[in-house]
């Protein structure tokens, strides 16, 4: 068990060094740059960007509180939004038809070219943020929801109709426990790409978190803090993509014991 | 446990019933009346309609033609009021423990969930359950899950139990020991009882009569009355010559159906 948990992460920890080496012995001997035909300071090494870290700490720090709040937020209304939109399309085939299309069309919203002017309409505050990264994170909640609801086996609904349960309690007692892991492998998804979301609101219209930092990092082409940066937002979504594994595991804890018999 | 209701009138009455699958006929023509605490098996082909048949009875399916009346009700809702059904897989809901699985009828009925598993630990002991109350589905071997689903079935409390090929899925020596466990508690706890089922031998030791039908669409061939109905020595039962006897009759109505189809 244990050998087998440590090869889990072993395996990604070694490449992701092998890669980190190759990087670094690559730039410090200037190949990138003579390849790309640019000066050297624009590639920065790992080392230079793991000091970049250290030194811009508090910087670093003060952005990413700003964008941990938004991405969470937003990771939230759109686990709501996501969950009601799912169980209205689940209960109503009107509502299916109504609501669908304009859901799989705002997926093919160019979110990025939007984002300015909804800044535009609700200003600089949480507002607008929070309404990009629920746009970028509720569609895989949903879908995935809408097919949990459905995966229920029929004859489940038929014994238990039996049982004398009303369509509601059918809802609580078979649908909903059968659609969880569905439901959180959306909410996975959306919680890796929940901080892209955060990006794209920072971008449109603020002064404040990672995405800012790595737009104006860029622009003064202090490009180891802007790599800093980007190792930030992606732990972030590290971190949020796990904490909905843990959650899972704690939720959907009759998966665990599900081959015995 | 709970006590069946008293019934003096007939509790099932089937007439003149068919009923189509997108234009195929699957039964046609089935005539049976049930007397309250009769078991009564029906046997026959795959592809015979004698789990159509059951559903009916139960109100989850609406027969295309005739009667089929379940003690005074013969709206497809009535019958499932009056009806408890038990289909071959246990289908337990494997987010509930074994207790919660077996106390769901009075769940759906709006009784507690302490006096609902109440209701359902007085029986756990004499169902072999005792100790494993708080277990997962997952977590128990066929046989028990099998009994924690007759549990539940009996717990619903309806006049009359349809049971689908409920034992089919477990081993025979399983299968053996359950048909003389659940005879028993036939005879302490008379119900009406419908028993789908293809093993003819199971059908001719719990029930008082078994029903023979034809290949699709299926009809009555014969009906056999059985010589020792829940006989508490269940291997001296099947072993008797008219229990032979009336098995071969069984097999031969069965086998001549399928030489003709």
């Amino acid at each position: 068990m244990s050998r087998e948990r440590r090869s889990r992460w072993l395996a990604p920890v070694c490449v992701g060094l092998g890669l980190l080496v190759i990087w670094q012995l690559a730039s410090s001997w200037g190949l990138i740059a003579d390849a790309l035909s640019i000066e050297s300071f624009l590639v920065p090494a790992p080392s230079e960007i793991a000091d970049s870290l250290w030194q811009d700490r508090s910087l670093l720090g003060s952005a990413a509180v700003t964008t941990i709040v938004e991405v969470v937020a937003g990771f939230i209304v759109a686990v709501i939004a996501g969950v009601a939109l799912a169980l209205l399309i689940h209960r109503s085939e009107a509502a299916r038809r109504a609501v669908y299309p304009l859901l799989v069309g705002s997926q093919t919203i160019p979110i990025i070219a939007i984002a300015p002017i909804l800044v535009v309409w609700f200003g600089f505050g949480l507002g607008p943020k929070l309404a990009i990264i629920a746009l970028v994170c509720f569609f895989p909640i949903t879908v995935n929801c809408m097919d949990g609801l459905r995966r229920s086996d029929p004859d489940q609904i038929r014994l238990v109709r039996s049982l004398g349960a009303s369509r509601g309690q059918v809802l609580t007692w078979v649908e909903v426990p059968t659609a969880l892991p569905a439901f959180f492998s959306g909410a996975k998804i959306a919680a890796a790409v929940s901080v892209i979301g955060a990006v794209f609101a920072e971008w449109s219209g603020s002064d404040a978190g990672l995405g800012y930092l790595i737009q104006i990092s860029s622009a003064q082409l202090l490009t180891a803090r802007m790599f800093a940066a980007i190792v930030v937002l992606s732990a972030i979504a590290i971190v949020l993509f796990w904490a909905v594994g843990a959650i899972e595991r704690r939720v959907v804890f009759w998966q665990r014991g599900e081959a015995g018999g | 446990m709970t006590e069946a209701k008293p019934n003096e009138k007939t509790a099932i009455t089937i007439a003149g019933v068919s009923h189509d699958y997108s234009g195929v006929r699957a039964l046609d023509g089935v005539d049976l009346v049930v007397e309250a605490d009769q078991v009564v098996g029906i046997v026959g082909p795959s592809g015979c309609g004698k789990s159509t048949l059951l559903r009916m009875v139960c109100g989850l399916l609406e027969q295309s033609q005739g009667v089929v009346r379940v003690g005074d009700r013969d709206d497809a809702e009535g019958r499932l009021e009056s009806c408890a059904f038990m289909p071959q897989r246990d289908l337990l809901l494997p987010w509930l423990s074994a207790i919660d699985n077996a106390g769901l009828a009075p769940r759906f009925a709006g009784l507690g969930k302490e006096r609902s598993r109440q209701l359902a630990s007085e029986t756990f002991e004499r169902f072999g359950l005792g100790g494993f109350e708080g277990s997962l589905p997952g977590e128990l071997s066929g046989g028990m899950r099998q009994r924690v689903a007759l549990l539940r079935t009996l717990i619903a409390d309806r006049p009359v139990l349809c049971l689908d090929e409920p034992f089919s899925a477990l081993d025979a020596i399983s299968r053996a020991d359950l048909q003389s466990w659940f005879g028993s508690i036939l005879n302490e706890i008379p119900r009406t009882c419908l028993l789908v089922t293809h093993d003819v031998e199971e059908s001719l030791y719990l029930c008082d009569r078994t029903l023979v039908l034809s290949a699709r669409p299926g009809q009555v061939v014969c009906e056999i009355d059985s010589p020792a109905p829940r006989a508490v020595d269940r291997l001296a039962a099947i072993c008797r010559p008219d229990f032979v006897q009336a098995k071969q009759r069984a097999l031969e109505a069965l086998g001549a159906e399928r030489a003709v189809a």
